[in-house]
């Protein structure tokens, strides 16, 4: 039995309400829905605290404020120790920041490549949910061919600026793989135009709206054919998509962290994902949480 | 064990002027080493002194045309980071033999006299055991001084070949917040066979950036290519980049800087 293994995202928007508050995430939303086994890697998680008050800017800023517990139904829904968020996504990798004035994307890296067949594409969609009107965004897809062995890059850019609460597709030729054979997908890299600092800001100053990015602009890829990688409707903010990217000076307030699963944890078919997660200082929270892995298709 | 390829280090540097609105074009061609040697292109650095955000690529590899019919902004490839230390991490691993030394040309270019130092890492091929290569200077170096490495401490050991790694150099880059690294030092390599590492074909500088400076620690975060992702030239193939200038007012400096391994027959 050959396994493709097809990456798949599901995020979930959550409103968690004052101290006291317990919220159980939707039963079927983390579930597995697939015929196929789902070996899931990491659950992100991005937040933009609500107010600013206090000096959550270096102490753990949303994560702080919550506690998570996580379980995997069949064993015992909720059987992990309840942790607060800043201990509990804690990355066990050490991740570099980035900040200079080019403009940078954020990456994901596939630990098995997917597959994409020749005369197929990736369609993009992106949205914005922030209060500023970024650039151009952009996706660069480096990719290699499956017989060959030789580069390949699948590449498209919106079509216009997009100013808030606006969405579009990219759709360019150079997201279809136009060649000879199939490509196995290695990484992505989506730019929102306006990561890193040079949004206005000046070189060499903190970034102003760096963080708001990594929240606000929603991506959702899928390739044209076979199973789809973000299978709901909602883009997903671009922090929650690739978490292993950090810039200067975002602390954990909007910059993502990741819980990573123990290697090997898999979703069975009809498995789910058990999530609560309480409000311990005094504000009503908004996080956004992603969990990712791979689809064992076959 | 007798290996088959060995992987020498590169740097190759290329820098073009583009007038506002214009389109330019550069071609990395490997010259002189083109003779059944594949090259792994490790990353590439696009540096433009202020106006990176105009300036709009794409990529190509000569005989298979370039990879996008569209130009995207140098941002857009970008896939990697800057690194914390001043550390180059070889596409393959650079194996010398005994008695084999490197040699390290510097400038101290801080504002402040220092000692300098620089590291290879490496493995001993009999045993597999770390072991560094490493010199520096004995007392502190003013800026802007010439100063050479090559001490015993930098020569392969008598009794096994070492594999190297990487390459480090003392000079303290690595401050996340500045959007620009500070200007560092010169600093040319040179292999056992005297090749030097760095290999720059034209003399115009684009200021700010020192023509032999920036290449061990990016300016900018770097493309990561590599072989994971097939980057391997055949034998006559030359990288190339297409420039597309968006800005209507200002012509720009562009200084592209591509690093990898020569698969040398040994």
């Amino acid at each position: 039995m050959i396994i493709h293994p097809v990456p798949r995202w599901i995020h979930a928007k959550l409103t968690i309400p004052q101290s006291g508050k317990n919220i159980r995430i939707d039963p079927s939303l983390f579930a597995n829905t697939e015929p196929w086994p789902w070996n899931i890697k990491w659950l992100s998680l991005v937040g933009n605290p609500a107010s600013a008050g206090g000096d959550y800017t270096g102490n753990g800023g949303v994560g702080r404020r919550l506690n998570f517990e996580v379980g995997i139904t069949g064993a015992s829904d909720i059987n992990l120790v309840p942790t607060v968020g800043t201990a509990f996504f804690a990355s066990n990798k050490l991740v570099a920041g980035g900040h200079n004035n080019i403009n940078q994307g954020i990456r994901h890296k596939f630990d098995r490549p997917p597959i994409l067949p020749r005369d197929a594409g990736l369609i993009v969609d992106y949205q914005n949910l922030g209060a500023d009107t970024f650039g151009y965004p952009a996706i660069i897809a480096y990719c290699q061919g499956v017989d060959s062995g030789k580069p390949v890059i699948l590449a498209g850019r919106g079509p216009a600026s997009v100013a808030y609460n606006t969405s579009s597709t990219i759709d360019s030729a150079d997201l279809m793989n136009k060649g000879r054979e199939a490509v196995y997908v290695k990484e992505i890299v989506l730019d929102p135009e306006s990561y890193e600092d040079d949004n206005g800001g000046t070189l060499g100053g903190v970034p102003a709206t760096t963080d708001v990015i990594l929240d606000q602009i929603h991506w959702r890829v899928n390739p044209s054919v076979g199973v789809q990688w973000m299978p709901r409707p909602n883009p997903i903010p671009a922090g929650n998509v690739a978490p292993y990217n950090r810039v200067y000076g975002d602390f954990f307030d909007t910059g993502p962290r990741v819980y990573e699963f123990p290697r090997g944890t898999y979703l069975y078919p009809r498995q789910r994902l058990g999530i609560r997660v309480s409000e311990v200082s005094g504000a009503a929270q908004t996080i956004h949480l992603c969990l990712y892995g791979e689809v064992e298709a076959s | 064990m007798t290996k088959e390829f060995n992987y020498l280090p590169f740097v190759k540097r290329e820098v073009l002027n583009i007038a506002a609105s214009g389109r330019g074009f550069v071609s990395i061609p490997f010259m002189g080493r083109n003779e059944g040697i594949r090259k792994i292109i490790g990353d590439v650095t696009v540096y433009e002194t202020t106006k990176v955000e105009n300036i709009n690529m794409r990529i190509g590899i000569t005989g298979r045309g370039y990879m996008t019919e569209d130009f995207y902004k140098v941002g857009s490839y970008c896939n990697a980071h800057r690194p914390f230390v001043q550390t180059w991490k070889f596409s393959k691993p650079y194996e010398i033999r005994p008695g084999q030394r490197m040699t390290v040309r510097q400038t101290a270019r801080a504002s402040t006299a220092a000692v300098k130092g620089v590291t290879f890492s490496g493995l001993r091929v009999d045993n597999q055991q770390p072991i560094l290569l490493y010199d520096a200077t004995t007392e502190a170096i003013a800026s802007g001084t010439f100063f050479v490495l090559n001490g015993s401490t930098l020569q392969c050991p008598h009794d096994t070949p070492i594999e190297l790694y990487s390459f480090t150099s003392s000079e303290n880059v690595g401050d996340q917040s500045k959007a620009i690294r500070p200007t560092v030092g010169e600093i040319q390599v040179y292999g056992p066979d005297d090749r030097e590492w760095f290999e720059m074909t034209s003399q115009v500088v684009p200021a700010p950036a020192g023509s032999l400076a920036h290449w061990v620690a990016p300016i900018v975060s770097p493309i990561e290519l590599g072989e994971e992702r097939g980057w391997i030239l055949d034998p006559g193939q030359a990288i190339t980049f297409d420039f597309e200038n968006d800005d209507t007012a200002h012509d720009s400096n562009i200084e592209v800087t591509v690093r990898g391994s020569y698969e040398v027959p040994v």
